[in-house]
């Protein structure tokens, strides 16, 4: 019986364990963004429904996600609306000083968090992309910043729809091997979009690639006084990398994701090799059809 | 060497505020003076210097716009040449105008369509069933729900399913604000164990409360013209693994509470092995008048009273305990005249019956359920009972001048067991089922005076005629399955071995002159049937990325033993039968797709009919069969095609079905000039077929707040038909269609149109031909205006083309006032204030039109409370 209990003791003391390494580092995660040099304050928002398929080959595997476009007389942010609302809550908890907590108690669960944790932010040409590849939680090792400049060659044509009761003009463009149609409303002097998209003489309410396997539409135009805060200058350099670099990274981590992820006690299998084969293999082959919003970069 | 073939000017310049300080990334765009489109934009850089090269040819002057966030747009008109303008732009920040077109109400994530039911609601709606007949997709045809044309598979609250099947009571009980989302479940697999490997393309509906609670409605009410009463206490209780809900319902106001009871799936999938206990055979009927095709509370003369309770426990094993037991005690009146013409090859047989019947119905169901579902294994075990009386009586007075009693008793008792149970050994899958049922269905149907003189008493008239019948049935079916996927493959082989016997004795007692006579031979039937069939059959299904495909391929072997007045009819008589069919489904893409179907096969039937001595189903018609096994061929072939557009709120079907028929046998009618009847078969081939064409669409303008559904149907058909040895063929088309529009915009006003129409042609031999036209067009109007008060007015017009009767148009109206403080309503409800007292409907079948008229209810007011719990 005494037996029985030592095991059963040693094996809930290393849950504990796993459970602390992901609880610190929550809150490292949360310290780092508490700079308040790196804050930033929006005055509206822009909603889109962004629909993408996902994989390459199945058109009828279809995802929808809600994303925000922040934005204020310079700078912009691109993200996962789901984001957007975590982040506030745990700033808030920051702000009052709170006892920081798992996400689930906040019910903030996984599945609620969303497919895209990417923030694009865009001030005049300049890009500053963060990512977290992996969507698990805010598991700041798999976060990555890389810096883009675009000029994006947009060419303007005659056609025009109303989106929202706005007249758009039609603007095309070559990006990422991927043929795209954007809508601008040159009434609203927002030169942004969805993702990387901007330049335009205003706001993208609608886009789309020629294949359709990504499309935004704006759904919704509000005021928002809501503030990002980015990792500080220091933290952020050291995560920086070259765009390309960031992409390999990213197909180096989800053509392994089994092992990268079993190092880092996100997913722990049984011991049986021919399943963790066999997942490995699902991995990988479902790492080959991802479609990609930008398709030509490795 | 670059020619520039237009003239190309650049116009450039400086931008800054009121400091003459640079201001940067202010857009700057130009476009034809006067023209929409912008041909070309710059932007200033961080010393406000802009330039643009100007591509545009022919045009003396263009238009220049400044924008930026920070500051007053600016517009100049200038000559298109080079230059440069340098302007100082005024502070003002741009107010953009906000758009909350965010909740968009229905979203979907995975297979999961969500409806938010806040979205939907208007302020009169109480229960969910309210919202579910508004939302785009969903069609309810009384009180069944049909997701894109076709019924649900499930309906949950929460993830349980507590009423199997009968969820019109849930629906029309649940209050609507209790309710978070309804959501729709598409390709959804209700057995866990088949997940992976039985693609399921059928929709289920769930629920999802705002909360675990303890809810439900209420109602007492009463009125007048004459005497009534209306009441309905249905408690319930959703908690996370107990759910329970008990009705009290009875009424005198025209509300038949008994379809509340009425199961309209059973869940008889793959796997599920839960018969329906349903009605046992019914040889005879009482005649009465056909009831009219519009809503029962303006026509149902009743008295019921209904008591269902059902309970559900989720163990923490994953086992799941339902039980439910119902009763009820219905009495109905019903009287009107039909009048039928029936069209002989040589004569048209007037008849008219002024018809005055009194139905009791005394029905107990009870039901225990076991089923554990989860991802090793499938158990499922449902005993269930069935106890009905029936009490019939009818007075009947025929073309005017005879009077005739019909009085008809009926009691069927039934006890079913459905057993199956499925896990996997190895790879496999293994399904073992067991069905036991075992029914008996006396009945009897006495007349007074005695008629169809002929065949009963040489042609005397004489003073009463009984039939009496005693049925009895046991049968077992008994299934086992494997089932296993290969790649994109999945096969599975099944066997089954069933057994039927039933037992029927019939006899007629005459009266004549105060003596009671049994008949003899050929008026007394003594039955036995016994029928085996041993099934192998196969299913194989592929699937892969838009593709789905299955085809089956059961194979039958029959055996039939049959003793009829203890001679063997039949003795070990072999028949076999083989039914493939195949279904085909391809997704286009994310909104658009096609399915096909086909069938072909035989099955052999007669059983029923095997009866060689007289039964008297009527009291004007008699039937006797020459007894032998019928064959039925038949071939069926469909093409579907689905839109729906979740974002936009847009669903579309249509679709085309074929159906082609052949039996060895005729149905052999024949008909004297008092209209009255005597069948039989006939060695003699017959065909019949049907094609039909159906489509519809539903959307959601989102802006106007209105639900548009549009549903259309042709189809046509031929059969064979044999009447007084006149073989002859009839031929009918038709059309119909509704549609419905649904507008939630306004606060004080709500609308609600809904109009059906219909066409139907029949040739019948010799010339004859019948149409029947209508169109009937239903407008709710609600009117709020106040919060608390509101005002309903139910408009109903059916138009159709007896002359004598072309229009009829009913006004109910109902006034409600709402006491916030106790979540109650009072409610005044006059209905028929035009007090029309009879309807009239035609029908015609194979060579007779009938029309009828029906004595509807009389002008009534009924005032009532309804509350929530």
């Amino acid at each position: 019986m005494r037996k029985y209990f030592i095991i059963l003791f040693i094996s809930f003391c290393t849950f504990i364990g796993k459970a602390q390494q992901h609880y610190s580092s929550y809150e490292r995660s949360l310290i780092l963004y508490n700079d308040s040099k790196n804050k930033i304050d929006f005055i509206g928002k822009i909603i889109y429904d962004m629909q993408f398929h996902v994989t390459d080959d199945d058109t009828s595997a279809v995802k929808n996600e809600r994303m925000e476009l922040l934005y204020n007389d310079s700078v912009s942010v691109f993200q996962n609306i789901r984001k957007g609302i975590k982040d506030s809550v745990l700033n808030e908890l920051f702000e009052r000083k709170q006892k920081l907590r798992v996400l689930p108690e906040l019910g903030l669960y996984q599945e609620n968090l969303g497919l895209t944790s990417i923030l694009v932010l865009k001030n005049n040409m300049d890009i500053l992309v963060q990512d977290n590849y992996t969507n698990y939680l805010e598991n700041t090792d798999k976060l990555f910043f890389y810096k883009e400049k675009i000029a994006l060659n947009w060419v303007l044509s005659d056609d025009t729809i109303h989106v929202l009761n706005y007249v758009c003009q039609k603007a095309t463009l070559d990006y990422g091997g991927r043929k795209w149609e954007a809508w601008f409303a040159p009434q609203i002097p927002i030169s942004d979009g969805p993702y990387k998209f901007s330049g335009l003489p205003g706001l993208i309410l609608k886009m789309y690639d020629t294949e359709k396997s990504w499309q935004f539409e704006c759904i919704g135009i509000e005021k928002s006084n809501r503030a990002v805060i980015l990792m500080s200058g220091n933290d952020q350099k050291k995560k920086t990398v070259s765009k390309k670099e960031y992409f390999k990274i990213r197909n180096d981590y989800l053509s392994n994701q089994i092992y990268y992820d079993e190092k880092n006690l996100d997913y722990i299998l049984i011991d049986n090799p021919p399943l963790k084969n066999k997942q490995d293999r699902f991995y990988r082959e479902r790492n080959k059809r991802l479609n990609h919003i930008e398709k030509n970069i490795l | 060497m670059h020619i520039a073939v237009f003239g190309q000017t650049t116009i450039s310049g400086k931008l800054v505020d009121d400091q003459n300080k640079p201001i940067s990334n202010v857009s700057v765009s130009y476009k034809k003076a006067g023209g929409t489109v912008l041909l070309g934009y710059g932007r200033s850089d961080k010393n406000g210097q802009y330039s643009l090269s100007v591509k545009v040819d022919a045009v003396d002057s263009i238009q220049l716009d400044f924008q930026h966030m920070n500051y007053a747009k600016k517009s100049i008109v200038v000559a298109n040449r080079s230059a440069s303008y340098s302007y100082q732009l005024k502070q003002q920040v741009h107010q953009i105008e906000e758009i909350k077109g965010l909740n968009i109400p229905i979203s979907k994530r995975k297979d999961t369509i969500n409806y938010d039911v806040n979205s939907f609601t208007n302020k009169q709606d109480r229960v969910i069933a309210d919202i579910i007949k508004k939302l785009p997709g969903i069609e309810m045809q009384g009180d069944k729900i049909l997701y894109q044309g076709r019924p649900i598979q499930k309906y949950m609250v929460n993830k349980l399913d507590l009423m199997e099947g009968r969820y019109g009571i849930i629906n029309n009980n649940l209050p609507a604000d209790a309710v978070l989302k309804v959501q729709i479940i598409e390709n959804d697999q209700p057995i866990k164990i088949l997940d992976s490997l039985v693609f399921s393309d059928r929709a289920s509906i769930n629920l999802e409360l705002k909360r675990f609670t303890s809810t439900g409605t209420g109602k007492v009410g009463t009125g007048a013209g004459p005497f009534l009463w209306d009441v309905n206490l249905t408690p319930m209780t959703f908690g996370k693994s107990f759910q329970m809900l008990n009705s009290l319902q009875g009424n005198n106001t025209g509300n038949d509470v008994a379809k509340d009871l009425r199961a309209y799936y059973t869940g008889g999938n793959f796997l599920n092995n839960n018969p329906e206990i349903g009605d046992g055979p019914n040889y005879i009927t009482l005649r009465s008048v056909s009831t009219p095709g519009f809503a029962q509370n303006k026509w149902l003369d009743n008295q019921i009273f209904l008591a269902s309770t059902n309970v559900l426990q989720k163990l923490k094993d994953g086992l799941e305990i339902k039980g439910n037991g119902s009763y009820y005690n219905d009495l109905r009146k019903v009287s009107g005249i039909t009048a039928t013409e029936i069209f002989t090859s040589d004569q048209t047989i007037l008849t008219k019956e002024a018809i005055d019947n009194r139905y009791r119905y005394k029905v107990l169901d009870a039901g225990i359920l076991i089923e554990k579902n989860v991802n090793e294994v499938y158990l499922r075990n449902s005993l269930q009972f069935h106890n009905r009386r029936n009490a019939e009586m009818g007075n009947l007075l025929f073309n005017d001048c005879e009077q005739i009693v019909q009085n008809k008793k009926y009691e069927d008792r039934a006890i079913v067991n459905g057993f199956s149970m499925a896990r996997f050994i190895g790879k496999q899958l293994v399904n073992v089922t067991s069905t036991i049922k075992w029914r008996q269905t006396p009945q009897q149907l006495l007349v007074i005076p005695g008629q169809m003189v002929d065949i009963l008493n040489q042609g005397k008239p004489f003073d009463q005629m009984m039939q009496d019948i005693r049925y009895q049935g046991l049968e077992t079916i008994n299934g086992l399955s494997f089932m296993r996927k290969i790649n994109y493959f999945t096969f599975s082989p099944s066997l089954q071995i069933n057994y039927e016997n039933r037992k029927l004795e019939t006899g007629i007692n005459i009266k004549e002159q105060s003596r009671e006579q049994q008949m003899g031979e050929g008026y007394q039937n003594d039955l036995m049937t016994g029928q085996v069939q041993f099934s192998l059959g196969s299913r194989i299904s592929w699937m892969k990325s838009k593709w789905k495909l299955s085809l089956m391929t059961p194979f039958s072997f029959y055996m039939y033993n049959v003793s009829q007045q203890q001679v063997q009819a039949l003795s070990r008589e072999k028949r076999y039968t083989f039914n493939p069919s195949l279904n085909a489904e391809y997704k286009l893409n994310e909104y658009n797709s096609l399915s096909a179907n086909g069938s072909t096969g035989k099955t052999i039937g007669g059983l029923n009919n095997f009866y060689n001595a007289y039964i008297i189903d009527s009291y004007r018609s008699i039937q006797r069969y020459h007894a032998r096994l019928l064959e039925n061929t038949s071939s069926r072939a469909g093409l579907n095609y689905h839109y729906k557009n979740i974002i936009k709120a847009n669903f579309g079907h249509m679709g085309y079905a074929y159906f082609e028929g052949r039996r060895d046998y005729i149905f052999r009618n024949t008909i004297d000039s008092l209209g009255q009847s005597t069948s039989g078969i006939e060695d003699r081939e017959s065909r019949n077929s049907n094609h039909s064409v159906f489509g519809g669409i539903g959307r959601f303008f989102l802006p106007i707040k209105t639900v548009l559904k549009i549903n259309v149907t042709a189809n046509t058909s031929k059969s064979d038909y044999l009447l007084n040895d006149e073989l002859a063929k009839q031929e009918s088309r038709g059309i119909g269609g509704s549609l419905e529009l649904i507008n939630n915009l306004s606060s004080v006003l709500y609308g609600e149109y809904k109009g059906t129409f219909g066409h139907q042609q029949n040739d019948l031999a010799g010339g004859h031909r019948n149409r029947v036209n209508y169109n009937n067009h239903f407008l709710n109007i609600t009117v709020y205006p106040h919060e608390r008060h509101s005002f309903m007015f139910y408009n109903s017009l059916y138009i159709n083309n007896v002359s004598s009767q072309r229009k009829q148009y009913f006004l109910d109206a109902m006034y409600r006032y709402r006491l916030e403080k106790w979540k109650t309503d009072i409610e005044l409800y006059a209905t028929n204030i035009l007090n029309n007292n009879q309807y009239l409907q035609q029908s015609f079948n194979s060579y007779q039109l009938v029309q009828s008229y029906f004595e509807l209810r009389p002008r009534q007011f009924i005032i009532s409370t309804r509350f929530k719990f």
